[in-house]
């Protein structure tokens, strides 16, 4: 029985009732760890929200269920959207995952190395500009998440980081990702092993249960 | 024999950006702010020694413990995320309603210092950069991304589970300090530990400091980032470095030279009968520097 991870993205209104339709229709073990503050979870102490904690968490909601490698029905299928599915990508580094569904995962515009930094310094300026975002949040999800995240997106790291995830990934491009248009299949040619693009007009939860069912393992 | 040395004029914890940060005060407030950040897996009793100097020249000395540091916040689950400190920092600077301030660190603290000073050049006058223009290039490639991932989760799960390493006595973890930092002064690892530790639930002593702190998560640090955000740095900077060798000094000179040659406005000294704890081992010549570079 092929197990499922789902990766929800950051900011998400309402990760559980957009997943739990994947998760109902998946045939075998699922989990869908509700990250820190989203939903009813608290607020992460320390107000970071980067994606390698997001990997930890999902790689403890794994550890949680039982989920260690060798034995027969091994690593998930993950299925990322957005913020998890970066998330998802490192989980898949660290060689805890069988195989990849990436949600408009595939990043943002290019840029060198002095736009990664103008772009961490335009982030930590709209926070400090903004008292929601720095007080205790009110509400969920936690207001600091409206100002997304400083890129990550150069690209000869991504290249490199790309390249050691060797499992199979199929990329869903939606029209609200980020990613420039025509940019999906190269990007696609970065990862170490086999990869496909899915351009669709608008998510679909069937459509992402039927990609990430066609990945099925089990994976070793 | 202890070190002589007074306490801080004030200790004070303040609650900037989701986390607690206590800070060690001395001199009068409103004085101009200069900022004294420690190294890694230090705190800020580290500048025990040059802060009441730093303050007789007519500053408020503000040395906070970063976070996961000390007596400070926790770090997050994956490790240090180089923006939360760099928020922290600048709450910090709201909080005691001193902006522009000055700005010192030694070695992780130096680099936070001048990334800082490159992220908010409205909260930054000046920055003095103690040993701390980063790590060598080659520590900072990446050769094996999914050896490197996956040990950085491995580890997360052990710290997450394991007990923090327990000493019976703090004097045999300020030997411990001493034969790692074998040209800082016993009386100084001794000082450290005094208030860098707090006893284990087993009867011994335990750091304070976030085992965490050891966590390096994937990202894009690299040698060009770094000289990336060195090149956006607006603001005049003074390079301390020590003239002797130390096992913590790992910059080539032509490493240490690029570095310096991405900062617009900067000056480097060498500082004699130094290693890595320039403002340790002579205080006299960096409180000298600073009265000279901050006045």
């Amino acid at each position: 029985m092929t197990r499922l991870l789902v990766l929800h993205d950051a900011g998400d209104p309402s990760p559980v009732e957009r997943w739990s339709r994947l998760v109902d229709r998946w045939d075998g073990p699922a989990l869908l760890p509700v990250q820190p503050g989203h939903g009813e979870v608290p607020p992460p102490e320390g107000g970071n929200y980067s994606a390698a904690d997001a990997a930890v968490v999902a790689a403890r909601a794994m550890a949680s269920a039982g989920w260690p490698h060798g034995d027969d029905d091994g690593w998930p299928v993950v299925v990322g959207q957005g913020w998890g599915a970066y998330a998802a990508e490192l989980v898949a580094m660290a060689g805890r995952a069988g195989a990849l569904v990436l949600i408009d995962g595939l990043g943002g515009p290019w840029v060198g190395v002095d736009a990664l930094v103008a772009d961490q310094h335009a982030w930590l300026h709209a926070v400090v500009g903004d008292p929601d975002a720095l007080a205790p949040p009110r509400s969920s999800p936690d207001p600091r998440l409206a100002h997304g995240f400083p890129t990550v997106w150069e690209r000869a790291h991504t290249a490199a980081r790309r390249a050691a995830i060797t499992v199979p990934v199929a990329a869903i491009e939606t029209p609200a990702s980020p990613t420039p248009p025509g940019d999906g299949s190269r990007r696609l040619a970065q990862f170490g092993g086999d990869a496909a693009l899915h351009e669709v007009d608008a998510l679909d939860i069937g459509a992402v249960a039927a990609i990430a069912g066609s990945m099925a393992g089990p994976f070793p | 024999m202890p070190l002589n040395l007074a306490e801080p004029h004030r200790a004070a914890f303040v609650d900037v950006n989701r986390t607690r940060i206590r800070l060690w005060e001395w001199g009068r407030p409103g004085d101009p702010v200069v900022l004294l950040l420690h190294g890694g897996w230090d705190h800020g009793r580290m500048w025990d020694g040059l802060a009441p100097e730093v303050a007789a020249l007519g500053f408020h000395v503000v040395v906070p413990d970063a976070r996961g540091h000390g007596d400070s916040g926790r770090l997050s689950l994956s490790g240090a995320f180089w923006p939360m400190f760099l928020l922290d920092l600048a709450g910090i600077v709201e909080q005691r309603g001193a902006r522009p301030v000055r700005v010192a660190g030694h070695s992780f603290g130096g680099g936070l210092t001048l990334a800082f000073t490159s992220a908010f050049p409205e909260l930054v006058e000046r920055a003095v950069n103690i040993d701390g223009l980063g790590p060598p290039p080659e520590m900072m490639l990446v050769q094996d991304h999914a050896a490197m991932a996956a040990q950085w989760l491995a580890d997360a799960d052990r710290l997450a589970t394991e007990r923090q390493r327990e000493y019976p006595t703090q004097e045999e973890m300020a030997e411990k300090r001493k034969a790692i930092n074998t040209r800082l002064p016993l009386e100084w690892c001794e000082h450290l530990v005094r208030h860098g530790t707090r006893p284990g639930p087993g009867g011994g002593w335990i750091w304070k400091s976030d085992p965490n702190f050891r966590l390096g998560s994937p990202g894009p640090f690299t040698e060009e980032t770094l000289l990336a955000s060195y090149r956006a740095i607006r603001r005049p900077v003074l390079v301390l470095t020590g003239r002797e060798p130390d096992q913590w000094s790992f910059l080539t000179a032509a490493d240490r030279d690029r570095r310096l040659d991405a900062i617009g406005d900067v000056a480097h000294h060498t500082v004699a009968g130094a290693g890595h704890y320039v403002h340790v081992e002579r205080t006299d010549a960096v409180v000298e520097h600073m009265a000279s570079f901050f006045s």
